[in-house]
């Protein structure tokens, strides 16, 4: 890893964290939070590839274990990969190397369609996967009220996908993509 | 944003080692799901919070830099209350309020080097898997470092973007935000190589 | 002695900087010109930060390519954007990461730290969060981070751009009193005015090398 790499990992593990100053809502139930923060997991994984944008999803998680209050809301600390929605955040890194690894795979021709298909893969089937997963199988909540607790979300995920999306498509247009510019 | 950190105070709370510290919010964090005894709960919260009277924090301070947690704290207590019972909606929201005081006492009372030293050498046992531990708590110290630049540059793009009439579409956030952020890692890894700094 | 013989840059099929040879001796040299000039690769190659695609640059004899390590602890850097140079979040480990690659003992280290803040005026802000600190401060510290291991040489990247007035006129102040060479690439006539020497770079090419007022007056011909 060269320190651009190292540095590129920071900056979206820093921007991860500042997408979860937006306002976070907290839907009943479930104790989902409503947060930006899975934008970053796609930014992060459609900018910088699978390699650093995992590892920047790590980084993420590793600074809200040892208790910084980066979640959305101002959480942290290794409780909170013992809750009823720590599969959520377990999946992050996993969506961010996949993503970033589709990305790469289809660079040649990476164009809206891609992008959008890619981040609803990785951002959405596999956030959900995993996080709905951890809740049936560890917070041993009945698959139906899991899935009704987590659909509400997929509208707003829906708008970060397009989001994500575009702008890796723009940067790549403009030339500013750091896996046009490594390649 | 301000992103709460480091209180310089001479204290019994701030001279505990990182390790210590970092292993008491471990072990805090397993031990309060052991139990649903709001009356147990009760008392770690309180004895959390004497630990911020032993730290000699500037309470008034941060109860002021805190507010946005405990309108979070509130809602999540109302929507438990009234989605299950009142006492399991208190008792997951003091579980909660533990969990966040503790974090907050420890980033409060301990210096990011300090901890990321102690990162450093958990890491350690990992180094013959090609991970080193070295750069990695640089990246863990730079991402911190970096979080109140990058909201700041994220601040300066929405009041461009408001001048122009264009805060409320995204895209014209998000694009420019990371077109920035690109251009600022060419220019931190220059300097850091400036400094004869090789990684 | 800074020596740079024949040295071009090209960027894709862009000539960045063309054929230039020069001898630099002068302690306080500055490099003035339009954007896109060349100006800021002309200051990276003395690092070593850029690669001459033709050509070498030496510092004091050493190559900055095959030495970058050497001549980077004889040639400080500071950049336009302090918030860029500065990485880590408390101000006395930013400067300590500096220093880490030279291995000095603990008190050796500490002493280090204390000296440089001191004589930059820091020492009150040496527990603070780096990002609590004014863009003046921010400036300074990024300063005495380039000159903590003893550099013989310093170069700026217009140091002062995003400064306002009151800080921009501290800046130079410390910046003035340094013992260095100092070689300054920028905007401000008002800098470039003291310096000994002064290159005005146009299109990749040296266009004026000579004493400072005959060089503005140069430079506000070629402006219009």
């Amino acid at each position: 890893m060269t320190t651009r790499d190292l540095v590129l990992i920071a900056l979206f593990a820093a921007i991860t964290a500042v997408l979860g100053l937006f306002p976070a809502l907290t839907l009943p139930i479930t104790g989902v939070p409503v947060t930006a923060q899975t934008l970053g997991v796609m930014l992060a994984g459609s900018i910088l590839g699978a390699r650093r944008g995992g590892l920047a999803l790590v980084v993420f998680l590793v600074l809200v274990a040892v208790g910084l209050p980066l979640l959305a809301g101002g959480r942290g600390g290794a409780a909170v990969f013992s809750g009823v929605t720590a599969g959520f955040l377990f999946s992050w890194p996993v969506a961010a190397f996949v993503i970033g690894w589709l990305t790469e795979k289809a660079w040649s021709r990476y164009a809206l369609l891609h992008a959008v298909s890619i981040n609803v893969f990785g951002g959405i089937l596999i956030v959900y996967a995993g996080g709905i997963a951890w809740m049936v199988a560890v917070a041993g909540i009945p698959l139906d009220k899991a899935l009704y607790g987590s659909l509400p979300f997929i509208p707003g995920d829906a708008l970060k996908v397009i989001a994500a999306a575009t702008a890796a498509v723009a940067l790549k247009r403009y030339q500013q993509h750091p896996l046009g510019q490594s390649a | 944003m301000k992103l709460t950190l480091y209180v310089r105070r001479d204290s019994p709370v701030h001279a505990l080692s990182a390790g210590w510290k970092l292993g008491l919010l471990l072990a805090t964090g397993l031990l309060i799901l052991l139990t649903d005894d709001i009356r147990l709960l009760g008392i770690g919260f309180t004895l959390t919070l004497t630990g911020f009277l032993l730290a000699r924090l500037p309470l008034a301070n941060i109860l002021h830099q805190a507010r946005p947690l405990l309108i979070v704290l509130a809602i999540f207590f109302a929507a438990h209350a009234l989605f299950t019972t009142v006492e399991l909606g208190a008792v997951l929201t003091l579980r909660f309020a533990i969990m966040i005081a503790c974090g907050l006492l420890l980033t409060l009372t301990t210096r990011v080097s300090d901890l990321m030293a102690v990162l450093e050498r958990a890491l350690q046992p990992f180094a013959p898997l090609g991970l080193d531990p070295e750069k990695a708590s640089l990246v863990f110290a730079m991402t911190i470092r970096f979080i109140p630049a990058l909201a700041e540059t994220w601040e300066t793009v929405r009041a461009a973007q408001q001048a122009r009439g264009m805060d409320r579409n995204p895209l014209a956030l998000l694009i420019p935000m990371t077109v920035l952020t690109l251009r600022r890692a060419e220019q931190i890894s220059d300097a850091i190589e400036a400094r004869g700094i090789d990684l | 002695m800074i020596i740079f013989d024949t040295v071009s840059v090209t960027a894709g099929n862009r000539t960045v900087l063309a054929d230039i040879s020069l001898t630099l001796r002068e302690r306080r040299i500055a490099v003035i010109g339009a954007n896109g000039s060349g100006k800021s690769t002309f200051a990276r190659l003395i690092n070593g930060l850029r690669r001459p695609s033709t050509g070498t640059v030496t510092v004091d004899g050493l190559d900055t390519v095959k030495a970058a390590k050497d001549v980077r602890r004889q040639v400080g850097f500071l950049f336009q954007d302090p918030d860029n140079q500065i990485v880590m979040p408390l101000v006395d480990e930013d400067l300590r990461f500096s220093l880490k690659a030279l291995k000095l003992s603990p008190a050796a280290e500490n002493d280090r730290v204390e000296q440089i803040l001191d004589s930059y005026g820091l020492t009150h802000l040496r527990h603070q969060p780096s990002h609590s600190l004014s863009g003046g401060e921010k400036q300074l510290l990024a300063l005495a981070n380039s000159m903590l291991r003893g550099p013989r040489y310093l170069v700026l990247d217009e140091p002062t751009t995003l400064l306002d007035l009151k800080n921009r006129k501290r800046v130079m102040a410390a910046i003035d009193a340094l013992e260095q060479t100092v070689i300054c690439v920028t905007h401000d006539l008002e800098i470039a005015a003291t310096a000994e020497r002064v290159l005005i770079l146009a299109d990749g090419r040296i266009a004026f090398d000579g004493p400072a007022l005959d060089a503005i007056a140069a430079y506000r011909e070629m402006a219009g």
